[in-house]
């Protein structure tokens, strides 16, 4: 497989936060084979876990984030309408006539339901309504729905990837499954004697609604050191005031107070000799990503945030270069089998 | 290395660099200061200090492990490199919450401890701004710092993205006697010092202790989140002293009852802040000791503020802990003011409490 | 439930200042269990140890909190007027002109500063008349850091509704209480450690270390929630009287689905009325719970209640008898072969 096809695979799964066990046995199929064990654990955190063979080895921690922003649905309304409330951070933007797939208990389609333009009061066409007062149509009676989708069902954008010009996919998913694909196949392209530890590959869950699962998986596994992947927001046209790397330059690496400078420095130093294309990233205090938490669990874990730049985040569309994913795959590789890295944070 | 104390003690934690994880300079300090003064020094692994003195005395039981962790924060704070212009202007961030109207005009260091460059908050001149603009709080994605580079390879040999900076400010006492001081980062190193004395006084005295004391000088409170989480999970200590600083609004026009707490009216008590109820029977112990030890206190009004109250409460099982602060005007910029008095009776109050507490 | 309501009504307790509570329910809930203690933080603990053999007892946590919102004295002024800081969600408007109750028992009215729009009626618009003439007289009975609270009630209304104040959380605790009561007709095979939380209203906080302590299997949460089916309330399933409300989701937890989905098993099974709910405003303890440690799977089962944090908090008895019940139903029911369902295999996929 591709690396192209595995983030396709894996970003189409549906991971809405608390339902993360909903994609247990495709992830066994589709990456279970490049580790030795698998874990679930209460909360739905995968733990994926490759051993390097050599007892006493120090444990490094890969950490992306299973899940993925979504909604639920609250209500069966007249005409075979669902409400929903949202799951993690919904640009409510986006939605007006946007296409979700409801995951009841067969999946059905939908198309979130907007009001003609010109039978709207003057100035109404510039104000939003709220995710809650929002009506998804699905096209079956109130009846049906009642039998179909039961309150609580997850619903998520409607998995449709595309090829742009120059390498660049565009598709729903890609905050964070696109790390877990670069994660999976730079440990997968590392033999096991050539790691620099056992690597615990954590696809952890509810990181969309608070880092929960990050920080007890933190706490329960007590490892060494951590590389945590996110995605970050890559410059765009109108977002001037930041300053955010441009797509195709490669790997962002975080300059951040939580997280461990001199691993920060390390890992930048690898990327240099290997020539890994990245650029620093300065994001001061939250990172709003799982090294927020990672960092202080139990008596502390060394961390380093790594970032894959994409733009339109949180949407249907978001869209990656895939030289930027090539070249986290190749820091991850680096990272794991990295013995100076090892010879300072292992214990 | 020379050993400080009293004001110039203060005065070299209050100038040392140290903004939020990048604490390496103010946690040298330290280490050097206290040297031999203790039972155990050691480092975790989120940068915290933590220093132990041993229990003794009657009603020290070694195998009831109790332990009392005394905390305070290291870092201050700053501002981080985000971009460097063409012209090798420096864009930056905020490390911490400082008020944007602060900033205009301030000396900075940037740089890491032992590379550091000067420069200036700079913004546009007041002639070359509109009549609206002047009365308007310049905000932070507006402004640059100059460290004098005349393009942007220039200052790449100086700075790069990603760097820390802080207040370049001295320490000046000043009104009547001296009794109130101006300085930087006063929030937590004026406990710093306050900690690093009481350390001292413990090593040098006979007084008994009824638990381990643990003192931890942490990482990354200005952030919010903060590495005395990790201390506590550390030591895992029965009871807790949070020690600081509590930001007062006594001035004049502001109604009686906002003030938060007044200068030169001694330690403040807190009973709350935004994230912490302390502990109801401890607080009331700390201020016996004061009425006891003729320690001036002042219990603080309301529940303004966050502090390490939080990480240290809700740690593991849970800590019952007290909240011991200076009051400190003006917080978070260059020119935070104390005073020494107010200083000197939250370093009398933490012995007091710390030799009186009794299982 | 009406008798012990009326007992944990009558208590005052806000966030930090728990002890009255905490001290009622230890005479309750101490005879129905094997062991009790407070931790650190104030909370009340009790065990009721399980039937099955040393090893094979899960340990299940059920959580309700003791603490109820209110007010911290900040400030005394010279007429003897007294400021204060709301501890928790507090809704000025409907705390205005009503008679608080401080921890020695002084009463006082809280009312709006003279002229304050009711839009306008905030914290620091908010001052508490103890009727004292001055300065002098007012701190002879109250000190800054004393709390107060609105005053205790229960009203009977139609049928097994009642009206009253702090339904938020004491309803909770009797069920917690209830549930004891059952668990002494019918045992059961795992351990069962009822927590009394503190500092629930002001952040999640007692339950989040009392959690840690007992590194719980399974937690269960037991609090007020809102409804669909009051006049104007945004739509909403979820009803008072429509039975346990089975919780999915509140602002700050997502529960484990296989588990709500047991106890909505066990409820249709045993044909107790229940609902499912999706609260979109509110937090409550579970969340504490799920990210304690190592992580817990959690749920809760809340009660329906309309008018939550306001003076006259209205529930029906019912609801909460069925939270019990389910809840004994549940933790007593017939082991199917192969254990603890859906827990077993979350188990075999750990190992």
């Amino acid at each position: 497989m591709t690396l192209n096809q595995l983030i396709v695979s894996l970003c189409s799964l549906m991971t809405v936060s608390g339902n993360e066990t909903c994609a247990t046995q495709e992830l066994q199929s589709l990456i279970g084979g490049a580790f030795d064990e698998m874990q679930v654990d209460a909360l739905g955190n995968h733990l994926f876990i490759k051993r390097c063979g050599r007892p006493g080895a120090p444990k490094i921690l890969v950490d992306t984030h299973l899940d993925e922003i979504g909604m639920m649905v609250t209500g069966i309304r007249e005409g075979g309408f669902l409400s929903v409330i949202n799951i993690g951070g919904v640009d409510t933007r986006i939605l007006p006539a946007g296409e979700v797939a409801v995951y009841g208990k067969q999946t059905l389609y939908g198309v979130v339901a907007t009001s003609p333009v010109h039978l709207l009061p003057a100035g109404d066409t510039e104000k939003l309504k709220p995710i809650g007062e929002m009506l998804i149509d699905t096209g079956y009676s109130k009846e049906e729905l009642e039998e179909l989708v039961p309150l609580g069902t997850p619903v998520g954008f409607r998995p449709v990837y595309t090829e742009l010009a120059g390498g660049r996919l565009c598709g729903k998913g890609f905050d964070d499954k696109a790390c877990g694909a670069c994660a999976v196949f730079g440990i997968d392209a590392v033999p096991p004697r050539e790691l620099a530890g056992d690597v615990y590959f954590l696809f952890s869950a509810f990181e969309e609604t608070g880092s929960c699962g990050a920080r007890t998986a933190g706490f329960g596994l007590r490892p060494d050191y951590a590389l945590v992947m996110d995605v970050t927001h890559a410059r765009i046209p109108d977002a001037e005031d930041r300053t955010l790397s441009p797509m195709g330059s490669g790997v962002s690496i975080a300059a951040s107070a939580v997280t461990n400078r001199r691993l920060t420095r390390m890992t930048a130093e690898l990327c240099r000799t290997q020539k890994i294309p990245f650029l620093m990233e300065a994001e001061p205090g939250n990172t709003g990503t799982n090294a927020n938490v990672l960092g202080n669990a139990a008596e502390g874990i060394p961390t380093v945030l790594l970032s894959l730049p994409i733009k339109s985040m949180h949407s249907a569309a978001e869209v990656l270069g895939m030289e930027d994913a090539k070249a986290l795959c190749q820091a991850v590789k680096a990272f794991i089998s990295s013995r100076e890295i090892a010879e300072v944070f292992g214990s | 290395m020379r050993m400080y104390s009293g004001q110039e003690l203060v005065r070299e934690l209050s100038q040392a660099f140290g903004p939020s994880g990048c604490e390496d300079g103010v946690r040298a300090f330290i280490r050097t200061q206290i040297g031999a003064s203790c039972d155990g020094m050691t480092e975790d692994r989120a940068g915290n200090l933590i220093v132990r003195i041993a229990g003794r005395g009657v009603d020290y039981d070694p195998a009831e492990e109790r332990r009392l962790m005394v905390s305070t924060h290291m870092d201050e704070v700053g501002f981080m490199v985000r971009e460097i212009t063409d012209e090798g202007y420096l864009k930056f961030s905020l490390i911490g919450q400082t008020d944007p109207r602060v900033l205009c005009g301030r000396h900075v260091v940037v740089g890491e401890e032992n590379r550091t460059v000067k420069g200036v908050i700079a913004t546009k001149a007041i002639h070359m701004q509109t009549a609206e603009k002047r009365t308007k709080a310049t905000p932070v994605n507006k402004m640059y710092i100059d460290i004098g580079a005349k393009s942007a390879g220039d200052a790449e040999k100086l700075v790069q993205v990603g760097d820390y900076a802080t207040f370049d400010s001295d320490l000046v006492p000043f009104g009547k006697d001296g009794r109130y001081i101006k300085g930087k980062a006063l929030g937590g190193r004026l406990a710093c010092a306050a900690l690093i004395e009481v350390i001292r006084y413990l090593h040098a005295s006979s007084c008994e202790l009824a638990y381990d004391v643990y003192f931890a000088f942490t990482c990354n409170r200005e952030i919010g989140i903060s590495g005395a989480s990790v201390a506590a999970f550390t030591v895992n200590p029965t009871l807790a002293i949070l020690t600081g600083a509590t930001a007062v609004n006594d001035l004049p026009g502001v109604s009686p009852e906002a003030r938060v707490a007044a200068l030169g009216e001694g330690c403040v008590l807190s009973l709350a802040d935004r994230q912490t109820l302390y502990d109801a029977g401890l607080t009331r112990f700390a201020a016996r000791c004061a009425e006891e030890g003729g320690i001036r206190y002042q219990i603080k009004q309301g529940d303004s503020d966050t502090s390490d109250g939080a990480p240290l409460q809700r740690s593991m099982a849970g800590v019952r802990t007290v909240s011991l602060s200076v009051p400190v005007r003006y917080t978070h910029s260059a020119a935070c003011v104390a005073s020494y008095e107010d200083y000197q009776a939250l370093l009398n109050l933490c012995k007091a409490v710390i030799c009186g507490l009794k299982p | 439930m009406l008798n012990m309501m009326k007992t944990l009504t009558a208590c005052r307790g806000i966030s930090g200042y728990e002890k009255g509570v905490s001290d009622k329910l230890l005479m309750m809930i101490s005879p129905l269990t094997d062991r009790t203690w407070v931790d650190p933080m104030g909370s009340l603990l009790a065990l009721k140890k399980g039937t099955a053999p040393e090893g094979e007892r899960r340990k299940i946590m059920l959580c309700a909190h003791m603490d109820e919102i209110g007010f911290l004295v900040t400030f005394i002024d010279d007429n003897g007027f007294v400021r204060v800081t709301p501890i928790g969600g507090i809704n000025f408007i409907a705390a205005s002109y009503a008679t608080v109750t401080f921890g020695n028992g002084t009463k006082g009215v809280l009312v709006p500063e003279t002229g304050t729009a009711p839009a306008d009626i905030k914290a620091d618009k908010v001052y508490v008349d103890i009727g004292a003439k001055d300065k002098k007289e007012a701190e002879r009975k109250v000190k800054v850091g004393d709390f107060c609270a609105l005053e205790g009630s229960l009203t009977r209304l139609c049928g097994r509704r009642v009206a009253g104040r702090p339904m938020d959380d004491r309803i909770g605790c009797a069920v917690l209480v209830r549930i004891a009561q059952l668990l002494g007709e019918t045992p059961c095979r795992d351990d069962v450690y009822f927590v009394f939380s503190v500092q629930e209203e002001v952040g999640l906080r007692g339950a989040r270390t009392a959690a840690f302590g007992i590194s719980p299997d399974i937690g269960l949460v037991y609090d007020v929630t809102g409804t669909g089916d009051s006049i104007g309330a945004k739509p909403m399933a979820c009803s008072v009287g429509g039975g346990a409300a089975i919780k999915l989701k509140d602002s700050s937890v997502i529960c484990d689905r296989a588990l709500a989905e047991e106890l909505a098993g066990v409820a249709k099974e045993k044909g107790m009325k229940y609902q499912f709910e999706i609260l979109a405003a509110g937090g409550t303890d579970t969340a504490s719970i799920q990210m304690s440690g190592a992580g817990v799977r959690v749920g809760a089962l809340s009660i329906p209640t309309r008018y939550i944090h306001s003076g006259t908090e209205v529930l029906d008895l019912n609801d909460a008898e069925a939270c019990a019940a389910l809840t004994v139903a549940w933790l007593t029911r017939e082991e199917k072969s192969g254990g603890n369902g859906t827990d077993a295999e979350a188990g075999a996929e750990a190992e």
